[in-house]
């Protein structure tokens, strides 16, 4: 072995450190021992008997799903329109300038109920004219995702919102609208095809 | 037998059996005994507070000092200084590449139409390279480079093939470069904490392997009977890490929901069982070190390593919480959370009472500063977690900024922390040269210190007030958005301060190895002691 | 401690234990949960979408799990039902995500089945959701002078429109849209019939 230069750096450190052994305080025994009893109880109170393919937390009643709602139950249109309208048509039902029209004074929401129902049951692809203003629409269709009493409340919603009022709609008005275009599966091809709606 | 009784069953079972492995390996577990402490502890140690970086190197003799231990560490140091060097280097062009894309990140939440022209600088990529800089490069580099410097010295020996070390270390920091590169054109695999393509991954393990076997192969070759407890830290930590990669990165096995237990068991342990194993060898080893006493209590510090090696392992399920895994592994996850308190507080002990009566070590070494913060940071984001993962505390602080905040209290306030003070301490002794500004470094810290204490509180705060609207079905999603942004601007402050500090520390580095070497004294070379060759 | 034996197997156990409750145990008895009645696979668009979605990091703020009824109120917030194992069997990697700095998207599909606002949303977020911070997508979309045939133009409102140009969905856009309309579960999870 070669001589080797010793850095100052290396010499005036301390030693490389070693341990004592001093005993184990009381109180850490205790934590662990406290620790272990949370753990037992923690488990013992856990809602853990549940298939794994559940996941966590879960109850059967949320997992098979809402029932179509039972005839005469109030489902709240509003909660409807903002998780599934306010984005494109906004919270204010201005809808976006030039891009998604207005709710709010539409001459075809407070029109007549079969149209706006018809809307939403298939759509719209092709040029709409709203309060004067021609838009490109691209409406999608809510037949499939929506019930009968779901369309009836959203469309009862936004029928009496930002000074609209028009009467409600009701979900026999629905099904009838529902049953009588069951034939059609392509959106409508803008305003003018609506227009000729019976 | 319900699903119920065995999870409980398991539970005690696994609690007695680490019970008893841990008294196996005890020494006067309770009992106060005299004689005991000589036993595993160096002569003439007793004393010495640490001379440091801030005062001039003086040729202080080896008075008191036991000439053969500073023989072995001279040639221990002598086998290890390019490697470690190497390692450095790299992990501060890390520190500085995860900086910039951090606070860009942090920046374009706040700011959101800043740069949005180039893919690769789009949020979802340079907050992923932010994450994978700091995991695959700043990270590894520091904390490998640590244990690269520590483990000869702690065991009396020299490093065994070198060269593989560095063959590796550049292997790694290649493979980390195509990842980057990878993750920033868009080639991910799609889990957080594992995004880089496994194709790459191959180069990482081959790295890793050439980094590790070495160590491994230096552990074989130890001229200690006692194991000091950076040792297990860190060899452990050498096994662990190869494991959690390859089985995580194995391409094929893992799909459904049962890649994201996987994909937390791989996130939570690369944190667990990797760097934080490294950073705590680091502050076991610098900071009995640097006050010159020894660490109080062996039998702590058994609880302490088997505790953490024990229970850390299970805790990932905690990030699923509500989600659509089984209950009964969340569930199990969340009281190991909780076990860890545990090994937390007996490591607090163990160096509170180390460190008890010679704080005012602090005022004169920097590497303590940073090791001191960073332990305490320890106990603060472990502790933290451990009530984070109850239902009830989750409830609010899931999907929030808060556990962002969480994440960086451990992974900076801890971690990074205690590396910066291990550089500090290492780098002279492995380049002979002396920190050029000392009081650079107390600007460095402060800095860091500052940075992250804005960075930690501001988005705890907003985190949860975040999650609390979020639970409130009667305000809408965008008043949870809106409510973070003036927190998320004081992130990026935060965040801003850090990053400065970072730059203060690599110019500092910079500016040591340009200067002047200042050991120009040729008869410096030690021999004094007899029968030292 | 005097032996590395001991430490590296004692090491190596405690990690063992840990594989098996959060990884063989989930591989054996989740891992091939069948996909539930009602979840269709993807399509190839939608693939291509969907590693769009991975590629721009969309589960860095968006997680994919409705939170059951018993933690969040996320049934109400329209983010759809608690999601089960079987709701990702066709997900390589289920993209769960950690954060909600945007909403769930788990049904995103199902509460926003517009073309025009995705891609819109895409373009500009601001245009559409005021106050939103997700960052806004250019590079998707091309501008220019006239759309060729067969190309969709993005319409959008007169403060966002580029002015004298169209704005035009590249084909990356037109995945991606198609991957998040996808994203639906809107079929029950459990069948009641066959859980008594």
């Amino acid at each position: 072995m070669s001589k080797r230069e010793i850095l100052p750096q290396q010499r005036r450190e301390n030693p490389d450190p070693e341990e004592r052994r001093t005993p184990i305080p009381w109180l850490v025994l205790a934590l662990a021992a406290v620790l272990a009893a949370f753990g037992v109880d923690y488990i013992s109170h856990s809602d853990v008997n549940t298939p794994p393919a559940w996941g966590d937390g879960r109850s059967l009643a949320e997992l098979v799903g809402d029932k179509p709602a039972a005839a005469g139950a109030r489902i709240d249109g509003g909660a409807i329109f903002t998780s599934m309208c306010a984005a494109c048509h906004q919270a204010t039902g201005q809808g976006l300038p030039g891009v998604f029209p207005p709710l709010a004074g539409s001459e075809w929401v407070v029109g007549k109920p079969d149209t706006a129902i018809a809307i939403l049951l298939h759509g719209i692809n092709g040029a709409i004219e709203v309060k004067g203003k021609v838009y490109q629409g691209a409406m999608p269709a809510f037949g499939a995702t929506l019930g009968d009493g779901e369309i009836a409340a959203v469309l009862t919603h936004i029928r009496s919102q930002w000074g609209n009022a028009a009467a409600a709609i009701s979900a026999e008005t629905v099904a009838a609208t529902r049953a009588r275009l069951a034939q059609r599966s392509e959106p409508y091809a803008g305003g003018e095809e609506l227009a000729k709606l019976p | 037998m319900n699903t119920l009784s065995i999870l409980m069953s398991a539970f005690v079972l696994s609690l007695v059996g680490l019970g008893f492995f841990i008294w196996s390996q005890r020494s006067r577990l309770l009992s106060h005994d005299g004689d005991g402490s000589a036993v595993i502890f160096a002569t003439g140690e007793i004393g010495h507070a640490e001379t440091t970086a801030l005062q001039p190197a003086s040729g202080t003799d080896a008075d008191g000092i036991d000439s053969q231990e500073l023989l072995d560490r001279v040639a221990a140091d002598a086998s290890t200084a390019p490697v470690v060097f190497f390692f450095y280097c790299c992990a501060f062009v890390w520190l500085l590449v995860a900086s910039a894309a951090g606070l860009t990140a942090s920046i374009k939440l706040h700011a959101p139409d800043w740069l949005v022209s180039e893919a690769w600088l789009s949020f979802g990529r340079i907050r992923t390279i932010h994450l994978n800089a700091v995991a695959y490069g700043w990270a590894p580099m520091a904390g490998l480079g640590t244990a690269l410097f520590i483990i000869p010295r702690l065991l009396k020996t020299e490093l065994v093939g070198g060269r593989y070390a560095l063959l590796g270390g550049a292997l790694w920091n290649a493979a980390l470069v195509a990842g980057l590169g990878s993750l920033a054109y868009g080639v991910s695999d799609g889990l957080e904490w594992l995004e880089i393509p496994w194709q790459i991954d191959i180069l990482f393990v081959a790295g890793g392997a050439l980094v590790g076997l070495p160590l491994i192969l230096t552990l074989l070759r130890r001229k200690v009977a006692h194991l000091y407890v950076s040792v297990w830290y860190m060899g452990c930590a050498l096994f662990w890490f190869p494991v959690l990669f390859l089985v995580a990165n194995f391409p094929g096995i893992h799909r459904g929901v049962e890649a994201a237990t996987m994909n937390w068991w791989f996130g939570h342990n690369v944190l667990g069982l990797f760097y934080t194993p490294l950073a705590l060898a680091s502050i076991y080893y610098f900071l009995p070190k640097l006050i010159g006493r020894p660490i109080q209590s062996y039998n702590l510090s058994l609880i302490g390593f088997w505790g953490l090696a024990f229970f850390y392992g299970q805790v990932g399920g905690h990030h699923l919480i509500g989600g659509p895994v089984p209950s009964w592994l969340v569930t199990l996850s969340i009281v190991q959370s909780m076990m860890m308190i545990l090994p937390v507080v007996a490591f607090t002990v163990n160096q509170h009472l180390t460190l008890k009566g010679h704080l005012s070590a602090l005022r004169h070494s920097p590497t303590l500063q940073f090791i001191c913060l960073g332990g305490l940071m320890y106990t603060a984001s472990s502790v933290q977690g451990s009530f984070e993962a109850l239902r009830s505390v989750n409830v609010i602080t899931h999907f929030t900024h808060y556990t962002v905040a969480h994440a960086h209290l451990g992974l900076y306030g801890f971690v990074t922390l205690t590396f910066f003070g291990a550089i500090y301490f290492v780098v002279p002794r492995i380049t002979g040269r002396d920190w050029p500004w000392p009081r650079l470094i107390s600007v460095h810290f402060w800095l860091a210190a500052i940075g992250i204490a804005i960075y930690f509180i501001s988005l705890t705060i907003g985190g949860w007030l975040q999650g609390s609207a979020m639970l409130d079905e009667s305000r809408g999603f965008m008043e949870s958005v809106q409510l973070t942004l003036p927190y998320l601007k004081a992130r990026s402050i935060g965040g801003g301060l850090m990053a400065l500090s970072h730059v203060v520390f690599a110019a500092h580095f910079v500016r040591l190895l340009i200067g002047v070497r200042q050991v120009a004294q040729p008869n410096s070379t030690y021999l004094a002691a007899p029968g030292a060759l | 401690m005097h032996s590395e034996a001991r430490l590296i197997l004692g090491g190596l156990t405690t990690l063992a234990v840990a594989t098996a409750v959060l990884v063989v145990i989930p591989y054996l008895t989740v891992r091939d949960t069948p996909p539930v009645a009602g979840l269709k696979p993807y399509t190839s668009t939608e693939l291509r979408g969907r590693t769009q979605y991975i590629q721009h990091g969309c589960m860095y703020c968006h997680s994919q799990q409705p939170r059951p009824k018993a933690f969040a109120p996320d049934a109400q917030r329209a983010w759809g039902r608690a999601t089960v194992a079987g709701d990702y069997a066709y997900d390589d990697p289920p993209l769960l995500g950690t954060m909600r700095t945007g909403p769930d998207l788990m049904n995103i599909g199902v509460r926003q089945p517009s073309d025009q606002w995705h891609l819109g949303h895409l373009y500009q977020p601001r245009a559409y959701a005021p106050g939103s911070i997700m960052p806004a997508y250019p590079f998707l979309f091309e501008v220019r002078d006239q759309a060729e045939a067969g190309e969709t133009v993005v319409v959008l409102p007169p403060d966002f429109a580029p002015e004298g140009k169209v704005v035009v969905a590249r084909p990356e856009a037109l995945d991606l849209v198609s991957y998040l309309k996808s994203l639906k579960r809107n079929y029950p999870a459990v069948d009641a019939a066959s859980v008594k």
